[in-house]
Order: structure tokens, then C-alpha cells, then sequence
């Protein structure tokens, strides 16, 4: 029998709510680059790396959750890749945060028992 | 590994994905170079085949329209490698049944068991497009054992000459004095203790103990592999030669 660690527990949890993370980040920027999100996260206390936040956003990307645009600076300074939420994304981050704050709320009703 | 090494492994194992996404996802990484320079893409992105794991993620790769081609290809590949090694392991088999009769040896069992047929009164003895052995023979008559006795494979005609065409033989040649003339043919020569005039062309003539001859007559157009060890020879050939290769026997040749 499989007996699920802590690891591939969070593993499963971390794929959903880094999403909703990304989204609630870049929203609160506007727009973001990949260097730039991961450093964000890690100040607000998230333990992630460049490795599981690129692909994320790239897979964001293709689902049509954020868009990108190349910026490619004139004279100094280094090309990035932005990115933005997406125009028809903007449902789908009510919709989360609705979500979120509803499990949030389940989760204090039911420690607070 | 180094960020080079990294970004072309990297690009190898998302050959999956479309030629655009890939280079997008490999300048995006690139790039990122100049947000932290002093640190190597490994340690910042970790393993590369984890990496493209997680790019690969909830991708379907479509099966390639090439496929057919690949797996043509492949099982081309192993018949031609299947036909290689049974063509290596029939040359092998080929080559252990080579003669393994050894004409140098006087006592050698096929010499032995041979059947022996003879000619008296032979004067001459034309060999053509034939391979065969010259034994010397201390008998009165010439004697010989032929894989063909047909009408055109040996003639014998009422002049006291031999005719050897197209065949497999072993001659003993006595002493008393015959003319051989040999045409495109193989002919091992071995202890003809005699002196012998012979007519050689476009042949290959392989001398058993070549030290035991003294060759002499008009050699031209040949290859003559023996010529510095048939000098001091008891046995005396007198050879005319064109066209020809001359040298040594050596079993299993």
C-alpha cells in the first residue's frame, strides 16, 4: 500500500493555491517578470523556486490566465518577459479568492471548535 | 554543468513541445541570466530534466507524422544489422570449410587416398583455366587424379600430349622430360626433382620450397615473388613467363 508523506501532500496542495498565489501577485503589480515574482513570493514568506515558478507561468500562459510581452529595453538594461492577467482571467480570480476565503473559513470554524 | 551545457540539454528534452514554446521557454531561462549573474542556472532552476518535467507538465505531445518513418527506419536498421551478421557468420562458415588439404605435404591423407590413374609415353602436358598440383615422381609414367574425366576436361591425344581443361587435378610428373604449358590457370609445383621447361600464362604459379629451384628463361610482365630464392637450386626449371604471379605456397592459401 502507498502511504502518502508530507511531501507529495503538499506537493498536491502547493499546485492549486501557487496559481491562485501567482494571480493574486501579479494583480497586485500589474505585471510581473518571472525573477521578480519568485523574489516577491519569497518575501512574503514562500518557500519556491525559479524551477517550479517559470513552468507555472508558462503553463498559466497557455491556459489563457496571463499573458506576456516581451519588453526589450532600448540602450541598457535586459530584455524581460511581463506578465499580465489575462483580460478574460479577471472571473476566474474572483471566483478563486471566493474560494480560497471560503475554505479559509470552514478551516477557522472548524480548529476554533 | 554549465549554463551552456544546461540551456542545450534543457532544449533537447522539450523536443516534444512546438519549435516556438521551446525557444520562448529557453530565452525566457536565458535571459533571467542577468537578473542573477553569479549563479549557475543549476542552482537556480535545479536539475534539468526536473525542469523540463514541470514544463512538460499536462502537455500532450502529439504522436509525429514522421513516426512511420522512425519505426521504418528502425526496423531497417536491424535486418540490415541482422543481414551483416549473417553474412559475417556465412564468410566465417565459408572460410572453415576452406581446403584444408595441404599440397606441401608429401604424407598427406588426400595425397594418400588418392586414386591414381597412368599415362605412359606423355611428352607434353597442356594445363588451361584449371587448378592444379604438379607433384615430381620418380615413376616412369605420368599419373594423375582428376575431379573431371570428361571428353573436354582431359584428352589425351595419340601424340603423347595432355590436355587439362577447366578441371581440378593432381599430376605426378616424372623425371623423364615433359613440356607443361599452363594458360589462366593455379598450379602448385612441389618437389619436381627434375629439370622442366614450362610454358606459364596469366597464371598463378605457387612453388612449394622455393629454395629448392633454380629458375631460369624469360620472365616478363610477372610478379615473381621467389625470384631471390631460386637461385642456388638443385632442381632446374626453365621457364617462360608472361603475365603471371610466382610465389611461395603456403597451406590454406
Amino acid at each position: 500500500m502507498h502511504v502518502k508523506t508530507i511531501d507529495q501532500w503538499e506537493t498536491q496542495f502547493r499546485k492549486g493555491i501557487l496559481e491562485a498565489l501567482v494571480l493574486m501577485a501579479i494583480r497586485s503589480k500589474t505585471q510581473m517578470y518571472g525573477y521578480e515574482l519568485v523574489e516577491f513570493l519569497k518575501q512574503q514568506g514562500l518557500d519556491c523556486s525559479e524551477g517550479t515558478i517559470y513552468p507555472l507561468l508558462n503553463r498559466m500562459q497557455k491556459n489563457e490566465w496571463l499573458v506576456s510581452e516581451w519588453d526589450i529595453p532600448v540602450g541598457s538594461g535586459s530584455p524581460r518577459k511581463w506578465y499580465k492577467i489575462h483580460s478574460s482571467a479577471g472571473h476566474l480570480y474572483t471566483d478563486m479568492i471566493s474560494k480560497i476565503d471560503n475554505y479559509q473559513t470552514v478551516i477557522s470554524k472548524i480548529r476554533s471548535m | 554543468m554549465d549554463n551552456a551545457t544546461y540551456l542545450k540539454k534543457l532544449s533537447k528534452l522539450l523536443k516534444g513541445l512546438e519549435r516556438s514554446s521551446r525557444n520562448e521557454i529557453l530565452r525566457e531561462i536565458k535571459l533571467s541570466l542577468n537578473d542573477m549573474p553569479d549563479a549557475t542556472l543549476k542552482s537556480r532552476f535545479g536539475p534539468v530534466d526536473k525542469l523540463a518535467n514541470e514544463y512538460l507538465e499536462d502537455v500532450n505531445i502529439p504522436p509525429s507524422k514522421f513516426k512511420w518513418l522512425y519505426v521504418s527506419a528502425k526496423y531497417c536498421l536491424m535486418l540490415f544489422a541482422v543481414l551483416v551478421i549473417a553474412v559475417i557468420g556465412l564468410i566465417y562458415w565459408l572460410s572453415q570449410q576452406t581446403d584444408q588439404f595441404d599440397y606441401a605435404d608429401l604424407q598427406a591423407p588426400e595425397l594418400l587416398q588418392t586414386q591414381w590413374q597412368s599415362l605412359s609415353g606423355v611428352r607434353e602436358l597442356n594445363i588451361e583455366q584449371s587448378s592444379t598440383v604438379i607433384y615430381g615422381s620418380s615413376d616412369a609414367a605420368i599419373s594423375f587424379s582428376c575431379a573431371r574425366d570428361g571428353q573436354n576436361s582431359l584428352m589425351v591425344d595419340t601424340e603423347g600430349v595432355v590436355n587439362v581443361f577447366q578441371n581440378e587435378c593432381l599430376l605426378r610428373v616424372p623425371t623423364h622430360s615433359v613440356k607443361i604449358n599452363i594458360e589462366q590457370s593455379t598450379v602448385v609445383l612441389n618437389n619436381l626433382a627434375s629439370s622442366k621447361d614450362i610454358t606459364i600464362f596469366q597464371t598463378n604459379l605457387r612453388i612449394v620450397d622455393p629454395s629448392n629451384y633454380t629458375i631460369s628463361g624469360q620472365i616478363s610482365q610477372c610478379d615473381d615473388q621467389v625470384a631471390s630464392q631460386t637461385l642456388n637450386g638443385k632442381n632446374q626449371l626453365n621457364l617462360t613467363a608472361s603475365q603471371c604471379l610466382i610465389e611461395p605456397y603456403s597451406p590454406k592459401m
